[in-house]
């Protein structure tokens, strides 16, 4: 016993004295030496876009839709950022402010002197953006950096978690012409013209979706669904290639869900991303011709052909026989009188309008026009008095016309073309008529 | 066991346990991010602004003028913005020029602003909202050392009115709190008013206020915030506005609705005719007609209108008359006759409480201080003053 107790005695001290407070290293390095070399890459990754960022960025809470904006950081703690937008500037402005990586929790992006084109969104004063006082749209101006490469940096806002995302500028395009480029996208995406495009889920469900470009939002209703039980209002920003939508939209059952779309400008699609299926694509034309809401114009530019002829004509004729200068032509359908109208314009006081009533066949998107002679007075008087309107109503009556459209999903502009001689066709403007 | 063989045993445990706790790492006395430049960046956009205050504000009063908004240093209970940089410039030189060098100047010890002034003042661009109350934050300071000053970004540089209402009034406010933190008022301002109520000063009446002997309705939120109102609004203000905040304290006043909807208040006592003064309420017709109205009374106020005043006219007598009817005014009642108190002999007291507390604790004169102040106000030229971030020297 007396042996062996010793060495016991002092291996239970050796033992308790090799329970150091040592710990393993999981890193190299410090947190703090790792953070100083991740914001130091930031940095870097962000002044060393050639042309600057563009940017899409949502306001919490704002019933619009988001924005987009570009930004040129510089290494002199400076940032120019441009921007185009619904809510405070409809014409390109750019201001130059300060910005910052600072170390919060982790790297966190701050713009951190004011700017009024960008925190315009994140101002509380609800005398400046709206919204509620003490909140304004609820933006954010300091993110969180995500992930951060030289083709894309993903940031989230600190206050209110909403995600945006920065791209490197096109080399060869200004930070104004890249909102061009938006406006462009824009009008080949969706109108507010129009009454409705269509989408189609992934599981077949479909519904309309009415585009209000002017607060950049979609409202969404199932197939068949009462307008005022079964609308859903999506806020949606534009992004280089297509749209985002706010949140992700799940329909009316929850059964799929997208966010993220793609514009195909070669075969005119606008898809899902998220599901590779899901899309947009526009309702059929002659249902579009004949909506309440739409009044189709056409001025002397935009015809072809024999029409052309005709229109010069009318603008001759009229203006020999009434002193009126003669501005354009239109087409509207009138629900209640089940009627379609030609309508044209001149700006003398006194006879400003005129109608010309007919009814239409269709035969998928072949129409035939049936004018008939009635109308109202100057309408009738015209047909009577002008030859050339006489001729161009008769060339209507005689021949049967096909509606097409260059995109699938949004027929802002669509031609009316003569089967007999595709050279004779008109190009129409869809412009919304409020009932 | 033997006794003295155990001992060995814990003898030795002893030393083996003690060496491995002791074993620790030696500090390295190099930086672990290399070698660190403090030097200002030359570079930088806000080079020249930095390199100012580092002159005027870091070096001088050893105080740090946060520009650049840092939202761990705010309130997270509020939704905020950052200071645009000019304003955060513009108000910089102009604190620099109405208060810090004010401050220095007067006090007695040469390093006053260096031992008892803020170390941080952190600036933010819009108002501190509370939506609940209506009102806003316009400052904070926080134990002693950090001052927060809100709404920069609607500082008008040109508005001598709008700098001292908003800003300030604000920094000398804060700045006492910081002052009476560090050497505490007299007890004996404790006893002065008794009506402070802390939810309810953003419904208080500002004429009322001042009839009670309080010089705002934030005043009345509490014993210290009545200290520094006192401070604040007597350095800022011109004689033309105390005069008039001295002749309102000495009435007493009643807050209607007007026609408009704005809460007004009225001179209960004045009457432009007898006539008028038989009509007050007797015949059933509520149009009354006063001498004196004063208007935008509600909440923390900066400016007010007070009509008719210009018009009274005070006779040797103590009556009144009407300056362009000539017409006698009819006066009813006197200061203290409806609330009991004499306003302006109040405020007089507790700014006599505030020059003795000033020369005593501070050795500054209170009264010098508010002339300098003062002076200032009248030759604020921002462009000369801008100037000197331009013009200055590498």
């Amino acid at each position: 016993m007396k042996s062996y107790i010793y060495p016991l005695a002092i291996s239970l001290v050796i033992s308790a004295a090799s329970c150091s407070r040592e710990e393993e290293n999981i890193w190299e390095d410090s947190a703090a030496v790792r953070t100083e070399k991740v914001v130091k890459e930031q940095f870097e990754t962000l002044c060393g876009a050639p042309n600057g960022w563009s940017m899409y960025y949502f306001a919490a809470e704002s019933e619009k839709g988001g924005v987009n904006f570009t930004l040129n950081f510089n290494e002199n703690g400076s940032v120019a950022i441009g921007t185009k937008n619904i809510y405070n500037s409809p014409v390109f402005a750019e201001e130059t402010s300060l910005w910052e990586i600072i170390t919060d929790n982790g790297p966190v992006l701050t713009f951190n002197s004011y700017n009024n084109l960008f925190h315009f969104f994140s101002d509380p004063d609800d005398g400046i953006a709206g919204g509620s006082k003490g909140v304004g749209l609820g933006g954010d101006y300091e993110f969180m950096i995500m992930s951060y490469c030289p083709d894309s940096i993903v940031l989230k806002g600190k206050k209110t978690g909403v995600y945006c995302k920065m791209f490197p500028l096109e080399a060869d395009i200004t930070p104004e012409e890249y909102f061009t480029k938006l406006d462009e996208l824009q009008a080949s995406i969706g109108s507010s013209d129009l009454p409705y495009a269509w989408f189609e889920a992934e599981n077949g469900e479909r519904y309309t979706a009415a585009f209000k470009t002017e607060d950049r939002t979609i409202t969404f209703m199932i197939e068949g669904g009462d307008p005022k039980l079964d609308e859903h209002i999506v806020r949606y920003v534009l992004t280089n290639t297509g749209i985002r939508l706010f949140e992700p939209f799940e329909g009316d059952n929850e059964a799929f869900s997208v966010q993220n779309f793609e514009y195909n400008a070669e075969a005119t699609t606008l898809t899902c991303i998220d599901d590779g299926k899901s899309k947009f694509y526009s309702e059929d034309l002659t249902v579009l011709f004949f909506a309440p809401t739409v009044k189709w114009d056409f001025k002397q530019a935009s015809v072809s052909g024999v029409f052309a002829q005709y229109y010069q004509d009318v603008v001759a004729q009229c203006k020999a026989q009434f002193s009126q200068n003669f501005q354009g032509f239109a087409f509207r359908y009138e629900a209640k009188t089940a009627k379609a109208t030609a309508l044209w314009f001149q700006d003398g006081a006194k006879y400003p309008n005129a109608y010309l009533y007919c009814t239409i066949e269709t035969n998928g998107n072949d129409v035939k026009f049936n004018f008939d002679g009635t109308g109202d007075s100057t309408g009738r008087g015209h047909l009577s008095n002008v030859a050339a309107i006489s001729d161009l109503v008769d060339f209507f009556n005689n021949h049967t016309f096909e509606l097409q459209c260059d995109s699938k999903i949004c027929a802002k502009y669509m031609r009316l073309v003569n089967k007999s001689n595709p050279e004779d066709y008109i190009i129409l403007d869809a412009n919304y008529v409020k009932l | 066991m033997k006794f003295s063989k155990l001992l060995y045993i814990l003898g030795a445990s002893a030393m083996i346990l003690g060496s491995a706790a002791c074993s620790e790492e030696k500090l390295d006395p190099n930086s672990i991010f290399g070698d660190v430049n403090d030097e200002l960046n030359k570079d930088a956009y806000t080079y020249k602004f930095d390199k100012w205050l580092e002159r005027e504000y870091r070096l001088k009063y050893n105080l740090d003028f946060r520009y650049r908004m840092e939202d761990v240093g705010s309130n997270l209970d509020y939704n905020l913005v950052p200071a645009s940089y000019q304003d955060a410039l513009d108000l910089a030189i102009l604190s620099k020029y109405l208060w810090f060098d004010v401050y220095a100047k007067m006090a007695g010890d040469p390093e006053f602003l260096q031992k008892y002034g803020p170390r941080i003042i952190h600036v933010i661009g819009s108002p501190a909202f509370n939506p609940t109350f209506g009102t806003m934050v316009l400052g904070t300071a926080e134990g002693g050392i950090k001052i927060t000053l809100y709404r920069v970004n609607y500082l008008d540089p040109t508005s001598p009115e709008q700098l001292n209402n908003y800003y300030f009034k604000t920094m000398h406010h804060e700045f006492g709190h910081i002052l009476h933190q560090q050497k505490f008022y007299p007890n004996e301002f404790r006893l002065v008013s008794k009506d402070y109520e802390a939810d309810t000063w953003q419904d208080k009446n500002f004429a009322q206020s001042l009839s009670m002997g309080h010089f705002s309705p934030y005043s009345t939120s509490g014993i210290s915030e009545d200290w520094v109102e006192c401070i604040a609004n007597y350095i800022v203000r011109s004689d033309e506005w105390l005069e008039k905040a001295y002749w309102i304290a000495e009435h007493d006043w009643y807050e209607e609705d007007a026609s408009s909807g704005k809460k007004i208040s009225h001179a209960y006592y004045y009457y432009k005719t007898d006539a008028d003064q038989r009509n007050d309420g007797v015949d059933g017709n509520n149009t009354k007609t006063y001498f004196v109205t004063i208007d935008g009374s509600k909440g923390d106020t900066e400016d007010f209108n007070i009509e008719g005043y210009n018009e009274l006219i005070v006779n040797d007598d103590g009556t009144y008359t009407h300056s362009s009817s000539r017409r006698p005014a009819y006066r009813v009642g006197g200061d203290g006759e409806l609330d009991g108190v004499k306003g302006h002999e109040i405020l007089e007291h507790k700014l006599n409480m505030v020059r003795t507390w000033f020369k005593d604790k501070w050795d500054i004169d209170f009264d010098g201080l508010r002339a300098e102040v003062q002076e200032r106000q009248k030759h604020i030229d921002i462009d000369a003053l801008r100037a000197q971030i331009e013009n200055i020297e590498e």
